[in-house]
C-alpha cells in the first residue's frame, strides 16, 4: 500500500512543477556540493537586477522570469559520481529527455538535455552533466575527478542561458547550451 | 496488560509528535534561551544608528519594515555532540513547516545553509538562515520586520554601508564562527 502511494506520488509530482525528486537525495550527502536555488531567490535577485543599470542584469531579470529553480551537484567522490550517472540514465529513461548535444574536451565529458518547451528555443527543463577529469591547478599539474549536475526547470529560453550563468556563477560549460 | 503497554506507548508517541510538529520557530527560541549550550543575540533595528545619516524615503521605510535580528548559536564541543544532534533534529523538523518557503539551500565542505522565508514575496514577514557546521556547531539566524520588501533591503544595506555602523553586537557571533 505504502510503495502504491509513492509511486503515485512520485509519478503526480511533475504537476507541481519542480519534480527532479530523484536527485533530491544528493541534496544532503556528505561529499556531495549543493547548491539549490528556488524560485523565490531567482525572483529576488532578478527583482534587484532589474531595478540597475547593468544591461546583463536587465536580461538575467528577463531569463529569470521563466526559471522555476536550478540546482547543482558537484562531487569528487568516485562512488557518488557513479551513483549520478546511474541515476541520470535512469531519469533519462523516464522522462521523455532528448540529448541536446554533447561536448568532449579531453577528459572532460559534458552532455546536455532537454525536455522540449513551448517553441524551438524554450525548454521546460535543462540538465548538463559533466564528467571526467579537470585541470583544476595547471601549475601542480593536478587532475580533480569532477562530476557535475545542473538541473533547470521552468520557460526557459535556450539563447538566453550566456545571462544567467554569468550572474549566477554556474558552470560555464552551460553557455553551450544552445540550438545551433 | 502488554497490549495496553504498547497502545499506550504508541499513543503517547503519537501525542508526542503531534506535540512537537506545532512548536514554533518563536518557541524554540524561547525554550533554547535557558540552555547553556545556545549563545543568543538580538540585535533591534535601532543598532544601527541610522538617524544621523540622510536616508532617501524608500531606505526609511526599508529600515521602518526591519524589526530585528535574532540570532541563536549552538557552539558545539566534545561534551554536548548528543545535544547537537537533539536540537539539531528539532529545528529541522520545524523548518520543514510547508508556510517557510525556501529561497536557497547549500552544502558545501564548510558546512550546509538554507535560507527561508515566511510570508508574501513582496512582503516578507522573516527571513530565517539556517547554518550548520559539523564542527562548530550550527546557528539560526532570523531577521524579523513587517512586510519587508527585498528590493528596499537592498537599500537598506546600502544606508547601513553610509552610517557609522561597524558591526557592533554581532562580536559574540563572530567568536563563534571563528572559535
Amino acid at each position: 500500500m505504502r510503495k502504491l502511494i509513492l509511486v503515485v506520488a512520485i509519478a503526480i509530482s511533475p504537476i507541481f512543477g519542480f519534480s527532479q525528486s530523484i536527485f533530491d537525495r544528493f541534496e544532503d550527502m556528505d561529499n556531495v556540493g549543493t547548491v539549490v536555488v528556488n524560485k523565490g531567490m531567482i525572483d529576488l535577485v532578478s527583482k534587484i537586477g532589474s531595478m540597475s543599470d547593468d544591461p546583463e542584469a536587465e536580461e538575467f531579470a528577463e531569463v529569470a522570469k521563466g526559471i522555476n529553480g536550478i540546482k547543482v551537484f558537484i562531487t569528487e567522490d568516485k562512488r557518488i559520481a557513479s551513483d549520478m550517472t546511474a541515476t541520470v540514465k535512469k531519469y533519462l529513461k523516464s522522462s521523455s529527455m532528448e540529448e541536446l548535444m554533447r561536448v568532449k574536451d579531453k577528459d572532460v565529458n559534458v552532455k546536455f538535455y532537454i525536455k522540449n518547451g513551448k517553441d524551438e528555443d524554450h525548454v521546460r527543463e535543462l540538465l548538463m552533466f559533466v564528467s571526467g577529469m579537470k585541470d583544476i591547478d595547471l601549475d601542480v599539474n593536478g587532475k580533480k575527478f569532477e562530476t557535475v549536475l545542473v538541473s533547470m526547470t521552468g520557460d526557459i529560453d535556450l539563447n538566453k542561458i550566456g545571462a544567467i550563468t554569468n550572474k549566477m556563477d554556474l558552470p560555464k560549460e552551460l553557455k553551450k547550451a544552445n540550438r545551433d | 496488560m502488554k497490549k495496553i503497554n504498547q497502545l499506550i506507548a504508541v499513543f503517547t508517541m503519537v501525542l508526542c509528535t503531534a506535540c512537537s510538529s506545532t512548536q514554533s520557530l518563536q518557541e524554540y527560541y524561547v525554550d533554547s534561551a535557558e540552555n547553556p549550550n545556545f549563545l543568543k543575540v538580538d540585535v533591534p533595528s535601532s543598532i544601527l544608528n541610522l538617524d544621523n545619516v540622510d536616508l532617501t524615503s524608500s531606505e526609511k521605510e526599508a529600515i521602518a519594515s526591519f524589526e530585528k535580528l535574532n540570532i541563536l548559536a549552538f557552539k558545539k564541543s566534545i561534551e554536548n555532540a548528543g545535544d547537537y544532534e537533539i536540537e539539531r533534529t528539532k529545528v529541522k523538523a520545524i523548518l520543514k513547516n510547508e508556510d517557510f518557503i525556501q529561497l536557497m539551500k547549500m552544502n558545501t565542505p564548510y558546512g550546509k545553509a538554507t535560507i527561508k522565508y515566511l510570508g508574501d514575496e513582496d512582503a516578507i514577514d522573516e527571513v530565517i538562515i539556517y547554518g550548520d557546521n559539523k564542527e562548530k556547531g550550527f546557528a539560526l539566524i532570523r531577521v524579523l520586520g513587517d512586510n519587508m520588501n527585498p528590493a528596499n533591503m537592498m537599500q537598506l544595506l546600502e544606508a547601513i554601508q553610509k552610517s557609522d555602523y561597524k558591526g557592533e553586537g554581532f562580536g559574540q557571533l563572530e567568536d563563534l564562527l571563528k572559535g
